[in-house]
């Protein structure tokens, strides 16, 4: 072997890429040529002061491979296929959303027209509601009004049979009543002075002039009055004096008088 | 990179599972290669993100390729000439300008490992001055040198990969390591032959 024919093969030879017989050669041909010789040590020293170590990859860098592949395969797929497969999704997602407009405007007119229909049904029956609850319940002001006419009832039945006792002096009741309700007969009927002196005069002092009022509505025929709806905030305004004159100790003074 | 009978059957058994649409055939396929084909890239590119992009790009052509595979086709030698063929074609196209490796990755390659701070500052000297040798090599020389000295192709793999003879890729190996020789005579790496 020649000096140039070893210089050719010492590159393989440090890493060991020569056949049996080129190494052998190659090393005979050392043995003899000094200047081989160190040629092939420089060379070592230079490929061994070189790591050989590569690289690795890091779990995270090989996710990212795996990822970025997968990625770009799926989408060499979908840009494989034919167009009108690609479109498929987008051409059936147009028609159904024509179908579905279709369908909403032919539908929207009817529920419009069901919406006009109903909406007053609606505020009828809101209506009806609220009307319902504020004739289930009063106000106060009713309440109590109410109670209070029931003390003046109870103040005309006491009245009534003083009258049949003869104890009080009272007008004929077909002369103040009829079919006026008791704010009617208190504004126009006149007052009999007799009868109020008797029966508030000597204990309440001043006169009253609801009293004959009272006590001409008979305990038989007040309940059609106080029934009356159209009546009942001028029966609160009457009756909001009444206790004054029914009072409870006045009422139940006056039969012990009479008695 | 020599592959072993059990590796070749594992491919193959491996391709054959994925032609009949077992898509983590495929998984398997990566993770076995992938080590090995970025080391590639690397050596080729010196880059290691341009590296990872290679890796990729290799992956997807044989996901596209991998259906046309017979059992008797080597899966190691597909791989290579394809991320060799990508790897130069890239770096042509960029011109070699990021040919150069990072003072990381040269440092890592060194594998400084050593507590003695003398000696891991001569060992990064020798990098630095290495690294600048070898990047001066001709474009061929350098690309046989890489992917020999880091053990990622045989000769014959080489030679398939850049279309020339064993023979060849021998002679570029020999001159490589005559070129280094040349440029580091004088530095510390070879003083003591000088010496002698």
């Amino acid at each position: 072997m020649k000096c140039r024919q070893a210089q050719e093969l010492m590159g393989a030879y440090l890493y060991g890429d020569l056949s049996p017989e080129e190494m052998r050669d190659l090393r005979l041909h050392t043995l003899e040529c000094a200047v081989c010789r160190e040629d092939l040590a420089a060379r070592g020293r230079v490929v061994s002061s070189l790591s050989d170590a590569t690289p690795k990859l890091s779990d995270e860098e090989r996710q990212r491979i795996a990822w970025s592949v997968k990625g770009a395969v799926t989408r060499r797929r979908f840009e494989e296929r034919p167009l009108i497969v690609r479109l498929a999704p987008a051409v059936a997602l147009a028609v159904a959303v024509l179908v579905a407009g279709f369908a909403l405007g032919r539908v929207t007119p009817q529920v419009g027209k069901n919406a006009a229909a109903r909406e007053p049904t609606k505020q009828d029956v809101v209506s009806q509601a609220q009307v319902e609850v504020t004739e289930k319940t009063p106000p106060a002001e009713t309440k109590i009004d109410e109670a209070a006419a029931k003390k003046a009832l109870a103040a005309l039945q006491l009245l009534d049979s003083m009258k049949s006792l003869g104890a009080i002096n009272v007008p004929n009741r077909s002369e103040a009543s009829g079919s006026r309700g008791i704010q009617e007969r208190s504004r126009s009927a006149p007052q009999p002075e007799s009868a109020v002196k008797m029966s508030s005069e000597p204990k309440t002092g001043p006169r009253n002039p609801l009293t004959p009022d009272v006590t001409t509505a008979s305990s038989s025929s007040p309940p059609k009055d106080f029934a009356e709806p159209s009546d009942k905030t001028e029966m609160v305004t009457d009756q909001s004096r009444l206790p004054k004159v029914t009072d409870p100790k006045n009422a139940e003074t006056i039969p012990s008088e009479s008695q | 990179m020599q592959q072993t009978g059990a590796a070749v059957s594992e491919d193959g058994v491996l391709i054959a599972r994925f032609q009949n649409g077992e898509a983590e055939a495929f998984d398997r396929l990566m993770a076995i290669h992938a080590d090995k084909v970025f080391a590639l890239a690397w050596g080729v590119l010196q880059n290691r993100e341009d590296a990872l992009d290679a890796t990729q790009e290799v992956f997807i052509k044989l996901h596209g390729a991998l259906a046309r595979f017979s059992a008797s086709d080597n899966l190691n030698a597909w791989l290579y000439r394809v991320c060799l063929n990508h790897c130069i074609d890239r770096k042509r196209r960029s011109r070699w300008t990021s040919a150069e490796m990072s003072d990381e990755d040269w440092e890592r390659l060194q594998g400084s490992e050593s507590d003695d701070p003398e000696f891991r500052a001569y060992q990064s000297e020798t990098a630095r001055i290495i690294r600048a040798a070898v990047d001066r090599l001709p474009e061929r020389q350098r690309l046989v040198f890489i992917l020999r000295h880091y053990k990622l192709l045989t000769i014959n793999e080489i030679a398939q990969a850049l279309g020339c003879t064993p023979g060849a890729v021998k002679a570029h190996l020999s001159r490589a390591t005559a070129y280094l020789r040349d440029r580091l005579k004088g530095t510390v790496i070879l003083e003591s032959s000088e010496v002698d």
